[in-house]
């Protein structure tokens, strides 16, 4: 297993480095470009031609490629935003600490609420707290995200006038977002959870540990749910991934500087510098994360984790 | 079948999952504490120099009329956030809305007028050639004294910058004495000297070099706010210093005024969420409300409705490119879209009203505008006319592509105009595009047949129209949809002359244009600003932006 | 019991696999809902123009944002167009993408997934970390590469709506295909030389199948509400042609004034993931071997 991590480790250098490429490629190839938008209102072309020029856009592929990737790898710089006029670096440390707020809370609700939920669902299929929970689940992706936040915020805010409309600062001003935000998440992980626990509750292991006078507690616990963890666990450590790149449309409406609105603005404005760097940081995290539930489908498999470890086919037939 | 020890699952998942999440949080150094809105509540005011009644605010998270330290506080919301407040930046929306409460220029417009705030007088030397003085008591926030050695290192670095580009008219600025500067220009349109003079911001040699970033969050300026809060992406506030230089109050140009302590900006980019902080007084003032947010706030308690003149007109260009533009050499297919359009009901279906139907290439509240144009006869609508025009043209290309920016007021626009040319037998196809493509595919021929496009300036109405017809600015050597028109470059380089810029050269170029339609004026919006009763009165700058400093409030 | 009257050769003979797993999707009356829901959805889509009230691009100045009534159903939207019509004709352009699109993405998915789980060793190195790279980049950038390289035009937005969900859908397969990849069935499988791509449809896949049934299902709605976003770019669909994300996305400005606007388009979109869902369930049910008869 340690030998597995290993290899895994120094696999994220050629991933980061092709991250890197890919990336700079795309904003090369993706028209429109940052000059007009530095100069503002009001530029004409011949000054904005003269912007490009200035920053060393109109100088051949190969040429800036080799700059950026110098920068990166070997000065350890992202650069600076053309439009912050800050550090890439610090600005993706200054906007993660908001996004990693929402991005726990709401893993924590999604984990707490939704898998509870879906085995709730499982074990009484087709009762009525099957049917009531998949109804709330369905409601819970269906429903846009961004009309889920302004229904709260009419109430909560212009309405009853509890929390604010907007910002950052203490816990009152997470709770709405974090809400709006968790109930897809929650919706997605009752159902995987359900579905593969009903995969699960009809096999044959179940019905033999049933016959053997097992108590349904521990069947669902020690056998059912730790035999479903796979799909699960694949769900949560997505959802997680692309929960870092920043839940964009929350962020945009309760105007939370967290890394989506951080990057989806660099995004529209090309501001290169954070684009490319920001999607280093995330591309290197998110693989981290991947990395973690690999390890974890590991520790709940021991089948994978003998897959990992090249055990050959065949070799556990012995005897 | 797994058998499983679950509990040692969890632990190792937790383990190794807390062990991320606290190298990451600990990387993001979690422990700052952001300041909490203080949550005085309601708001209470006693007298107001209005009729409204005011009320209780339906939020009980204010913010404050006070702040935590008994100030006297405002807040505004943008609907973009400026980002790098740094002196020497390109114009964008966000940077618009604060530009005048964290800096000072030279000269500031106010009603169309060039009056001085850092300079005291100025002297023509010869025709590219002036000379000013500044005030001699002039000191940054910091205390630093202003001399005119900061004023030249202002503009120097500035050009240096190439941010500025419009300070590539200036050929040298050097110091003649203490306080007294010598301009030289390469050229001197009209309104250049007020434009050129308001463009650089004045700052500190010593201040600007021992800021670590180039004052791109941390701005030492002349104004009477300086910067004490900086949130990138969600606020920047600014605190009276009480020291403002300028102790001659019958000096202080709106631009400069101090009415009120703390001055906050609160960025926030979702249109339906800031109507709802002003609902909820959250913000006080904005500039950003779609004209249906802003009829909801008329006669409703506690709020107000302030009409303010926009400056920004409405135009349709056809593509007159030589090659590849649908519209080049012929007037007649020109002459029967413009006829084909009709502004009117683009008011009231794109602007629900407010705002009025352009008579030239731009909007009657530049001082340049010549009134009798309002009554001539401007492609006033008239389908017939156009049908028939259409036939005359002889075009046999009826599906045209119309580009736009992806702005709500665009597609509504574009949609209505889109109709309207159904009805003479064009297709119109609507390509939407963000600005950043948008900017890109203006400056080329075969991406586009007609074009909506808007424009203001901060000075004259012939500066719009430079910024649309005047080829030097254009790297393709036309006009901004490709015409090369060697009258109309005549006409326009006459109407800027300083010397030429009179009524009789205007209406010129305007008939000229009028005549050849290469494009048209459609419509003028007005911009409305709602606020809460605790301004009394909203003061704006030459862009029509909301100059906290100069309003005058209710407590 | 009335099967004494056959043959013992009929007897005898199972039913193919593919009319067992009909068989018992058709019994399930939910999925069968589901499934008819998303029929009369296709049919209204198709003869849309024929049951449009108002033609979809008819304005009418008066009755901007019109409450619903009897001659505007849903009401009328910013420019007083009929939301009703639009709805039916926007079912055209949101049902053809997110259907087609997610389509696409599962099925590239799966065959991926499958290589990468059954094959595993390099393979399966090789491919997850080029997706990681791929996944590394935000999807709009991605969809706006594919706009500069291919140009606009139908394909490539479902090109643009499908690439983000492949990563997820390898990854989903992936992780089922490696807790069953070693089981005695499929080596058994192997060992009776089942051809290795026969071995991937008939064992492995109907057990591996169901989260991705209910990610796929569930993406549907998502997709719909991307395409909105497409816009922007110059991809997806453009003014004045109606589809449901971009109704939902232009009536998001005056949702507390006139929310009728956002309410029925976002309605559609729920009813489309509902119905999916439905049959999706249905689907998985009757692909469970281990559901006895």
């Amino acid at each position: 297993m340690g030998r597995y991590i290993i290899k895994r480790l120094l696999w994220m250098i050629p991933v980061v480095l092709g991250i890197a490429v890919l990336i700079f490629t795309i904003m090369y190839i993706c028209p429109g470009d940052p000059a007009a938008s530095i100069l503002g209102i009001g530029a004409t072309q011949v000054e904005i031609a003269a912007k490009r020029s200035e920053l060393g856009l109109d100088q051949p592929y190969i040429v800036q490629l080799l700059k950026y990737l110098k920068q990166v790898f070997i000065d350890f710089d992202l650069g600076t935003s053309y439009f912050y006029g800050t550090p890439v670096i610090d600005g993706i440390f200054s906007r993660m600490k908001y996004t990693l707020i929402i991005t726990f809370t709401c893993m924590g609700l999604q984990i707490l609420i939704g898998t509870p939920l879906g085995i709730i669902a499982a074990t009484h299929r087709n009762g009525i707290a099957d049917r009531l929970c998949m109804l709330v689940a369905l409601i819970g992706v269906s429903v846009p995200g961004f009309w889920l936040a302004l229904m709260l915020v009419v109430l909560f805010s212009v309405n009853l006038g509890w929390l604010p409309a907007y910002g950052v600062g203490g816990i009152q001003y997470f709770i709405m977002p974090c809400i709006a935000n968790c109930l897809a998440g929650i919706a997605t992980q009752a159902r995987q959870t359900r579905s593969s626990m009903l995969e699960v509750i009809r096999s044959d292991y179940i019905t033999t540990a049933r016959a053997k006078g097992m108590s349904e507690r521990d069947i669902l616990f020690k056998h059912a749910l730790p035999n479903a963890l796979i799909p699960i666990i694949t769900i949560v450590g997505n959802g997680m991934g692309m929960m870092l790149g920043g839940a964009v449309v929350i962020e945009n409406v309760f105007s939370i500087p967290g890394i989506g609105s951080y990057m989806t603005g660099a995004i529209n404005s090309r501001d290169y510098p954070i684009v490319m760097g920001g999607v280093l940081v995330l591309g290197l995290l998110f693989s981290l994360i991947m990395l973690l539930v690999d390890i974890i489908y590991a520790f709940v498999d021991p089948r994978i984790k003998a897959r990992y470890e090249g055990k050959r086919k065949g070799a556990k037939r012995h005897g | 079948m797994i058998k499983m020890n679950y509990s040692r699952v969890i632990q190792k998942t937790m383990a190794i999952t807390m062990a991320m999440a606290l190298s990451l949080i600990s990387l993001t150094g979690c422990g700052s504490n952001e300041p909490v809105q203080s949550g005085t509540e309601g708001s209470n005011n006693t007298e107001t120099t209005t009729n409204s009644e005011t009320s209780d605010s339906k939020a009980a998270e204010s913010t404050a009329q006070v702040s935590a330290s008994g100030e006297s506080k405002v807040v505004v919301g943008l609907a973009h956030d400026p980002q790098n407040i740094g002196p020497f930046q390109g114009m964008s929306a966000g940077r618009i809305g604060i530009l005048y409460t964290v800096y000072e220029f030279l000269v500031t417009t106010e009603g169309g007028e060039m009056k001085g705030v850092l300079m005291k007088d100025y002297e023509k030397i010869d025709d590219l050639t002036y000379t000013c003085e500044i005030y001699d008591y002039i000191t940054d926030q910091l205390g630093n004294p202003v001399t005119a050695e900061d004023v030249v290192f202002s503009y120097n670095t500035a050009m240096q910058s190439g941010n500025l580009p419009k300070l590539g008219s200036i050929d040298s600025v050097k110091v003649i004495s203490d306080y007294v500067i010598e301009f030289k220009f390469n050229n001197l349109s009209i309104g250049d000297l007020g434009a050129l003079w308001m463009e650089c911001p004045i700052v500190t040699q010593a201040a600007y070099e021992a800021s670590p970033d180039e004052m791109a969050t941390d701005p030492i300026s002349t104004t009477a706010y300086k910067c004490t809060e900086y949130v990138s992406g969600s606020k920047i506030v600014f605190t009276n210093t009480g020291n403002y230089w300028q102790t001659d109050a019958s000096k202080i140009n709106n631009t400069s005024k101090s009415n009120v302590d703390v001055i906050e900006f609160d960025i926030i980019t979702d249109s339906a969420q800031l109507t709802n902080a002003l609902k909820t007084s959250a913000i006080d003032v904005t500039n950003w409300l779609s004209d249906i947010d802003v009829a909801d706030f008329q006669g409703m308690e506690g709020f107000e409705v302030a009409p303010i003149p926009d400056n920004t007109t409405y135009f349709l260009l056809f593509n007159c490119d030589g090659d590849q533009g649908a519209f080049a050499d012929n007037e007649k297919f020109r002459q029967a879209l413009a006829y084909a359009v009709d502004s009117q009901q683009l008011v009231d279906g794109a602007l629900i009203g407010s705002g009025n139907v352009a008579k030239t290439w731009g909007n009657t509240n530049y001082s340049d505008y010549v009134s009798t144009w309002n009554n001539e006869d401007y492609y006033n609508y008239d389908l017939e006319k156009a049908k028939q025009l259409l036939a005359e043209s002889g075009t046999a290309k009826t599906t045209l592509n119309l580009m736009i920016t992806s702005t709500d007021l665009n597609t509504k626009l574009a949609t209505i105009i889109q109709a309207q040319l159904a009805l003479i037998g064009i297709t119109v196809n609507i390509s939407t595009y963000d600005s950043q493509l948008f900017n890109e595919y203006k400056y080329q021929p075969d991406q586009w047949d007609i074009m909506l496009d808007q424009g203001a300036s901060t000075s004259y109405l012939v500066n719009v129209w430079k910024l649309n017809w005047d080829s030097s600015g254009y790297v393709h050597g036309g006009s901004e949809n490709f015409v090369k028109d060697d009258k109309l470059q005549e006409l326009l380089t006459a109407a800027m002359d300083v010397d030429n810029h009179n009524d009789t050269t205007m209406d010129a170029f305007h008939q000229y244009l009028k005549e050849q339609c290469y494009g048209i004026g459609l419509v003028q919006s007005m911009s409305n600003i709602a606020h809460t009763a605790r301004i009394s009165k909203i003061i704006v700058d030459a862009r029509g932006q909301v100059t906290p400093g100069a309003c005058e409030y209710t407590f | 019991m009335g099967n004494q009257t056959k043959t013992v050769e009929e007897r005898t003979r199972k039913e193919s696999n593919f009319r067992q797993i009909l068989h018992r999707l058709q019994k399930n009356k939910i999925a069968m809902t589901g499934l008819f829901t998303i029929i009369i959805l296709i049919v209204v889509a198709i003869f849309a123009p024929i049951l449009m009230p108002y033609d979809y691009t008819e304005m009418d100045m008066s009755n901007m944002y019109a409450k619903p009534s009897l001659s505007h159903f849903f009401g009328c939207d910013d420019l007083g167009r009929d939301i009703f019509s639009r709805l039916l004709y926007g079912a055209r352009a949101s049902l053809s993408m997110g259907i087609i699109a997610t389509l696409l993405s599962t099925a590239i998915g799966v065959v991926i997934g499958s290589a990468v789980g059954y094959y595993g060793g390099w393979i399966d190195n090789v491919v997850m970390r080029v997706l990681d790279i791929v996944q590394a980049i935000p999807g709009m950038l991605l969809a706006i590469a594919i706009s500069a390289a291919l140009g606009s035009g139908f394909f490539n937005t479902i090109m643009a709506l499908s690439i983000g969900g492949i990563p997820m859908t390898v990854r989903l397969l992936r992780g089922s295909i490696l807790s069953i990849r070693n089981q005695e069935y499929i080596e058994a499988a192997e060992k009776i030389n089942c051809s290795k791509p026969r071995v991937i449809l008939k064992h492995i896949l109907p057990n591996s199948i169901a989260p991705l049934i209910v990610s796929v299902t569930m993406g549907i709605g998502n997709t719909i509400l991307t395409a909105a976003s497409l816009s922007y770019i110059g991809l997806g669909i453009q003014p004045p042609m109606p589809e449901w994300g971009a109704m939902l996305s232009a009536g998001k400005t005056v949702i507390t004034r006139y929310p009728h606007l956002c309410v029925f388009p976002g309605l559609c979109i729920m009813i489309v993931v509902l119905a999916f869902n439905m049959l999706g369930d249905g689907l998985r049910d009757a692909l469970d071997p281990k559901l006895k008869n």
